[in-house]
């Protein structure tokens, strides 16, 4: 029997890790197309999946429609499913990917993508909407408080944590988040109690909700998650540096608080457009990076392309079962992934030898 | 190959002097220990020369001003081991020493086949090559410690600072650890600066002691001229007796008590 020595072991190790790196993405790309035809199928009205999918090929150029689907049935598919179900795809994709970014930026595993505050200052804007505002002006106004909101809860957050004497660590950032996040949300509370007739609609929009998903939501969210998850994956082997903490990366000539500002800077921007248009879903950026790390690995290379596709694959599939299982009516999407994200973590966690 | 030159180095951290006027030379090659009780300012004086510290006064690395270097320069010049390296536990031995290349690699970039090779190097010449895929975490503290000299070698930096790296090892794997860095010194002609707790093994590898008390260079010399009784006693409060036996110095503790007696 030929012995393989330690040396040729060696030699192995990159061609193995970037096979076994190709073969998650596939798992990953398998998943998202998985879940997406489920996506388009499952629903009170029937549609055929070979009409579907001579619908769905129908809209790339040179390619003639030859589905029998109805006016109706094409509106459903067209109008209804497919842009709900991309948008559960872009907003599942960019709370995993600007999740792991934000543990890695911070070296905290329990970060979410609201650590500093997003959640906190989107709910604030869509409740001044919601509380303040006519119903019919309400709805187009939320995204776009709720994305400023976002933004300006982070950059607050930032500001304090820098302007501490030790304002460079990220636990003094992460620290700032809190603060901000506490008083926003007792702020917006506060405004919530004063008009208790508008307590279901602030309640429904923070447990998020893609009831309402237009092509128009997946078209202002695109440009922001696109740019904000570039600029995040192309940082995926300075947050692998990051992880030595920034004194030991500074000694390899990383300019960590540039690395962390950009990183954070990208990730709440992706993060503000996805509550902008979905709500308050949480989970997502904890759980899906978590069991990425758990099943392929604890490098940045790995988690952040995983994350796209696995965090796209999960809320589809969350969205799904919230809308079909006490059909007609929708659970809120955010106890969906609470409420079945939680035990299969907790599976995942429990049958892992790895450390996370 | 790389000199070091410190010049009038001092460090002050929220009001308090760390450094005081420091000035050291260390030839090219050499391996110089620092040498001092706890909170003396060996670990800043490390600092200073990794730029990892503000501080005043000049400190030149073959020539060049540390404080116009830029941040990847200065990691292709100077590798440090910190006295408490973060050693992420679910990383595998392989990606950590895979980031000693980090000053190598532009910002968008990722690792090229050359700097795959130099990891491999490194893992080979440490004999950690049979556990290159295994997680950090699993290690004991002497893998530990090779895995952290293994990052450092895949630095390529011609300067090695150490800081008291081998305090929290057992006696065999300090030694061997120290033995590991003196054959780099030997093979790829490292200048080495080390912090040291223990006098014997500082006496026995380094060329060169600095005794540092208070933020201050005290003396600079050979172990004979630095590891005296009188030394110790002064700079440490602690009694010892220095014998000399065919290896060179050992400095041994006496109780206090049987001394006065």
């Amino acid at each position: 029997m030929a012995t393989i020595t330690a040396a040729e072991q060696l030699h192995a190790i990159p061609a193995l890790r970037a096979r076994k790196r190709i073969g998650w993405l596939a798992a990953g790309v398998l998943c998202v197309a998985g879940a997406a035809v489920l996506g388009l199928f499952v629903g009170p009205v029937h549609l055929a999946p070979v009409d579907v999918f001579k619908k769905l090929i129908s809209v790339l150029p040179f390619v003639r429609d030859t589905s029998h689907l109805t006016a109706t049935q094409e509106a459903i598919l067209m109008q209804l499913r497919l842009p709900r179900v991309v948008l559960a795809g872009l907003v599942g994709a960019t709370l995993s990917f600007s999740g792991a970014a934000y543990q890695g930026a911070f070296r905290n595993p329990l970060a979410d993508p609201y650590l500093l505050g997003a959640a906190a200052g989107a709910g604030l804007g869509a409740t001044m909407v919601i509380v303040f505002t006519h119903a019919a002006t309400a709805s187009n106004l939320i995204p776009v408080a709720a994305f400023a909101g976002a933004l300006v809860a982070v950059a607050l957050a930032y500001a304090m944590g820098r302007a501490g004497g030790a304002g460079r660590t990220a636990t003094s950032l992460v620290l700032a988040g809190i603060a901000v996040m506490s008083f926003l949300t007792a702020v917006q509370t506060y405004l919530q109690q004063r008009k208790s007739d508008t307590l279901r609609e602030v309640y429904g929009w923070i447990l998020g909700r893609l009831s309402t998903a237009g092509w128009h939501d997946v078209l202002l969210i695109l440009p922001y998650i696109t740019i904000g998850g570039a600029v995040i994956l192309a940082h995926r082997r300075l947050l692998d540096v990051l992880a030595l903490g920034d004194e030991e990366a500074d000694a390899l000539g990383v300019n960590t608080r540039r690395v962390r500002l950009i990183v954070v800077i990208a990730a709440s921007l992706s993060t503000a457009a996805a509550v902008a248009v979905s709500g308050l879903i949480g989970f997502v950026g904890i759980i899906v990076p978590h069991i990425i790390r758990l099943i392929a690995g604890t490098s940045y290379r790995v988690i952040l392309p995983l994350c796209f596709a696995f965090g796209a694959a999960f809320l589809i599939l969350a969205d799904l079962l919230g809308r079909t299982m006490i059909a007609p009516a929708e659970l809120p999407i955010g106890v969906v992934t609470a409420f079945f994200g939680a035990p299969f973590f907790a599976i995942v966690l429990r049958n892992s030898r790895k450390m996370i | 190959m790389s000199t070091i030159e410190i010049r009038d180095v001092s460090v002050h951290i929220m009001h308090a002097e760390i450094l005081s006027g420091v000035s050291l030379d260390v030839a090219s090659g050499e391996w110089l220990a620092l040498i001092g009780p706890n909170g003396a300012g060996k670990t800043t004086i490390l600092r200073v020369i990794a730029g990892l510290t503000p501080f005043d006064g000049t400190i030149r690395l073959d020539g060049a001003d540390v404080a116009r270097m830029t941040a990847k320069q200065r990691a292709r010049t100077v590798a440090i081991v910190p006295q408490r390296p973060v050693l992420p536990p679910p990383m595998t031995v392989f990606e950590y020493v895979l980031l000693g290349r980090t000053p190598y690699i532009r910002y968008f970039d990722t690792e090229t086949a050359n700097d795959l090779a130099v990891a491999r190097d490194a893992l080979a010449r440490l004999d950690i090559a049979p556990f290159a895929d295994r997680q950090l975490g699993s290690l004991s503290g002497g893998e530990q410690q090779r895995v952290v000299l293994a990052r450092a070698l895949a630095q390529q930096a011609p300067i090695l600072l150490l800081d008291e790296g081998t305090s929290a090892l057992d006696i065999g794997s300090q030694q061997q650890v120290l033995e590991l860095v003196e054959d780099m010194r030997l093979s790829d002609g490292f200048t080495v600066v080390s912090a040291m707790h223990d006098l014997t093994l500082a006496g026995q590898f380094a060329h060169t002691l600095a005794l540092i008390s208070r933020g201050r260079v005290i003396i600079v010399g050979g172990p004979d001229e630095v590891l005296t009784v009188e030394m110790i006693r002064e700079h440490y409060g602690a009694e010892v007796r220095v014998m000399q036996d065919g290896e060179g110095l050992v400095v041994s503790p006496v109780r206090a008590a049987r001394v006065r007696r």
